[in-house]
């Protein structure tokens, strides 16, 4: 996975780093909304809980989630918009 | 979930907000709606006081292992029942219903009919804002002693502005027909009956639902029904002036270590394991710290209320607090143990005897226990 998400570039990212739940999920969803389709956001973050969560956000939302990977203690992932759901 | 959308009158499909938890009965509520073809929001609300968002914080800073205990429940709801949940942030309003609640509290400082009312005042500013036509919880009838009774609920439903607007879908049976009943956008037949306390039947729902990862039923989440917690928070309140709002720091601290007050305007609070001492220092940077120097142990904080007070400690403070510090490390048995004091870049050794003496402890210890009448009469 963390080959192909290095090429993907994305359209905007925010810096959760230092935040724990539920914050780096909120700013994920303010992000996400004022993203158009087919855009992609990145989340940098470092409260383990986002694992679980942005993959369950994505899910609930029916947003693509293009990848997820860690170094370190910094996490990465990469949601792209789909239609109007988020 | 694949149904058929449930339609109004004019054509539109009928959409609802559901509160949602996480937790057993607010998931169930939410597929029960969902199920009759009626598109559903869920909305978490996060007050600052919820306790598994603690427990994740401290696991993300200690040594959690198992990644499903740190993650979100609402949101694994919202993933499992493929419903969107969004999740708000209500710590900072949040606070003004604590301390003024019009029904007074519970058998702690949890002020369950207020805090309802007010999420739901919420939910109902975010049902215009979406369009929706009706708000529904997951709130069993007879469940909760303060909340979840029926004048209660009546009270909780006129003051959220919610009238006729408000459907417990696990309870709706047993409750007079709402509006939206009435108006047919919801089925009532398909709406339950329960009450109580016994989660059995939710369970047998959960599990016949396929719904099998949801956690154990507890008394809630909540750090406010909480007996230490709340006498904490009790004692901040009673050292702060008239008509002062804690601080967000003030708050934050009540959640980890030990708590001992020094004196109306100064708290030592000492970690209890590495989480809390992690804790501390990632929320107090550049704050003051003792710490023993020869021997491991706790970090301890001192605390001075923001905007109330900022003493420097007394010399007779000071030895007192580097004697509890000494007391909780491994040189607890010695005669002598060194405590660094480190304010920002000023660090100062302090040679103590550890405080053995329980007796001698308890008049700082912040009590467990408090009278909720003390906040009314104050």
């Amino acid at each position: 996975m963390s080959a192909t998400m290095s090429d993907i570039e994305p359209t905007r990212s925010i810096d959760t780093r230092g935040t724990f739940c539920p914050r780096p999920v909120i700013d994920t969803d303010t992000a996400m909304r004022e993203l158009a389709p087919g855009e992609i956001l990145e989340i940098l973050a470092d409260d383990v809980g986002v694992k679980m969560d942005l993959p369950a956000w994505c899910r609930a939302h029916r947003q693509k989630l293009l990848g997820m990977e860690q170094e370190g203690r910094v996490i990465r992932v990469l949601i792209q918009k789909v239609g109007e759901g988020a | 979930m694949s149904v058929e959308p449930r339609l109004k009158a004019d054509g539109s499909r009928v959409k609802a907000i559901g509160l949602i938890s996480g937790g057993l009965d607010s998931t169930l509520a939410a597929r029960v709606i969902a199920e009759q073809g009626i598109e559903v929001i869920g909305v978490n609300f996060s007050t600052g006081f919820c306790r598994s968002d603690h427990h994740r914080m401290m696991g993300a800073m200690g040594k959690e292992q198992d990644e499903t205990r740190l993650r979100n429940e609402a949101l694994r709801a919202g993933s499992d029942l493929e419903i969107p949940v969004r999740v708000v942030d209500i710590s900072s309003d949040y606070m003004q219903v604590l301390l003024k609640p019009k029904h007074g509290y519970g058998a702690n400082m949890n002020p369950c009919v207020d805090c309802r009312a007010y999420m739901l005042k919420a939910a109902c500013a975010l049902m215009k804002e979406e369009g929706a036509d009706f708000v529904f919880t997951g709130e069993v009838l007879g469940q909760r002693p303060m909340s979840q009774h029926l004048r209660a609920m009546k009270v909780i439903e006129k003051e959220s502005g919610l009238t006729g607007r408000l459907l417990r879908p696990l309870s709706a049976r047993l409750l007079a027909p709402t509006e939206v009943e009435e108006l047919g956008w919801v089925d009532r037949e398909r709406l339950l009956r329960l009450q109580g306390r016994t989660r059995k039947p939710q369970m047998a729902l959960a599990e016949e639902a396929g719904l099998e990862d949801i956690p154990t039923p507890a008394g809630g989440c909540c750090f406010l029904t909480d007996e230490v917690y709340a006498s904490r928070f009790h004692d901040l309140i009673l050292h702060l002036p008239m008509e002062a709002a804690p601080s967000e720091k003030d708050v934050l601290l009540l959640k980890a270590g030990r708590h001992f007050r020094i004196s109306p305007g100064m708290k030592l609070v000492v970690g209890r394991e590495e989480a809390e001492n992690n804790f501390l220092q990632h929320f107090f940077p550049g704050g003051t710290f003792l710490e023993a120097r020869d021997f491991s142990g706790p970090l301890a904080y001192v605390h001075r209320h923001p905007g109330v007070s900022d003493e420097e400690p007394t010399d007779e403070q000071l030895q007192l607090m580097a004697a509890i510090v000494a007391r909780y490390g491994k040189g607890k048995g010695e005669e002598k143990v060194v405590v660094e004091w480190r304010s920002g870049d000023a660090v100062k050794p302090i040679e103590v005897a550890p405080l053995a003496d329980e007796e001698q402890l308890a008049p700082y210890r912040i009590p467990e226990r408090f009278d909720a009448q003390d906040l009314k009469r104050r």
